[in-house]
């Protein structure tokens, strides 16, 4: 079995796939935190339709911005270790990406409770929108947190 | 068949079963001229405590007709399979959430033509249910993928 994490250590010092999780982080954070500092920060446009095609305008610019950052910073960390970027993930790395996945999975499962069932009697349809994208940006941080904890602390499952 | 496995049969079935109706009851109440909120309320509540009742009669009808395997701890197939599913399943609800926080805003753009008139109230009702057919979605892909890598591994 290939320990990809050693590779990554002897090669650029941090295994790839942190590496790419800690861009993945980086890329919602700035993107999607940007996004709501805005939403929150702007007042409530005159009509529904208003608020509904900016929600949709600044969510499209978010997402370009989160993807730029993702291809970009992708890019660097496969040119500061190509060998590492390369090698297939190990069952380490799957046993890794399946128990992050487990966590965002209720994270995700949870917001969505909260989203679903409460929100509706006290909230209009844009803030349950972006409620929801809330929760699914979390549950992706909790995913890309706990496979950066797993690599830094030697999780072997 | 060993005693997860038919947990999870059980659990997918009246997932399908329970929240089948509920839905079913939910789209035709839509269709009707005069939505009651009160009514479906009281079906979405007797859906999730039915669920949790089902539930937990399957579990110990099932323990009770097969004690030792219901005793035994997971394995570390078990442990594989179930993340697998996990993934399976975040990444059936990530994509599903995705989609709707896009379709969500052109549904409420929209809400006068398609409300002809009824109570704006059914906007966030309508959002509300789509994030839950996806959490449902996304159970019955988790138990899916773990009934396959059983089928599939036995």
């Amino acid at each position: 079995m290939t320990d990809t994490s050693d590779m990554g250590l002897a090669e650029a010092g941090v295994p790839f796939r942190e590496k790419s999780a800690w861009v993945a982080i980086a890329g919602m954070v700035v993107a999607y935190g940007a996004y709501f500092i805005v939403v929150s920060a702007l007042p409530r446009a005159g009509s529904e339709i208003d608020e509904t095609l900016r929600t949709i305008a600044l969510f499209g610019i978010a997402t370009v911005i989160r993807l730029l950052i993702l291809g970009i910073g992708t890019l660097v960390i496969r040119s500061g270790s190509p060998a590492d970027a390369r090698v297939p993930s190990d069952e380490r790395d799957r046993a890794i990406a399946g128990r992050s996945a487990a966590f965002a999975y209720y994270v995700l499962m949870a917001g969505m409770i909260v989203v679903g069932i409460m929100m509706p009697f006290n909230a209009h349809g844009v803030a349950i929108t972006n409620a929801a994208l809330f929760w699914l940006v979390a549950a992706e941080i909790v995913r890309y947190g706990t496979t950066i904890s797993a690599y830094r602390r030697g999780w072997h499952g | 068949m060993g005693f997860r496995e038919k947990m999870l049969w059980a659990s997918a079935a009246t997932t399908v079963v329970i929240w089948g109706w509920y839905f079913w009851g939910f789209v035709s109440a839509l269709e009707a001229p005069i939505f009651n909120v009160g009514a479906e309320l009281g079906k979405f509540l007797f859906a999730v405590v039915a669920l949790v009742v089902v539930q937990v009669v399957a579990a110990i009808v099932l323990a009770l007709s097969s004690p030792a395997d219901a005793q035994a701890p997971a394995d570390d197939r078990d442990r594989e399979f179930a993340l697998v599913a996990y993934r399976a399943a975040f990444v059936t609800l990530s994509v599903l959430i995705a989609t709707l926080t896009v379709a969500a805003p052109m549904t409420i753009a929209t809400a006068p033509a398609w409300l002809a008139g009824r109570s704006p109230v059914l906007v966030p009702i309508v959002i509300s249910n789509a994030l839950l057919v996806s959490l449902v979605i996304a159970e019955l892909v988790r138990s899916a993928t773990v009934l396959f890598l059983y089928r599939k591994g036995s």
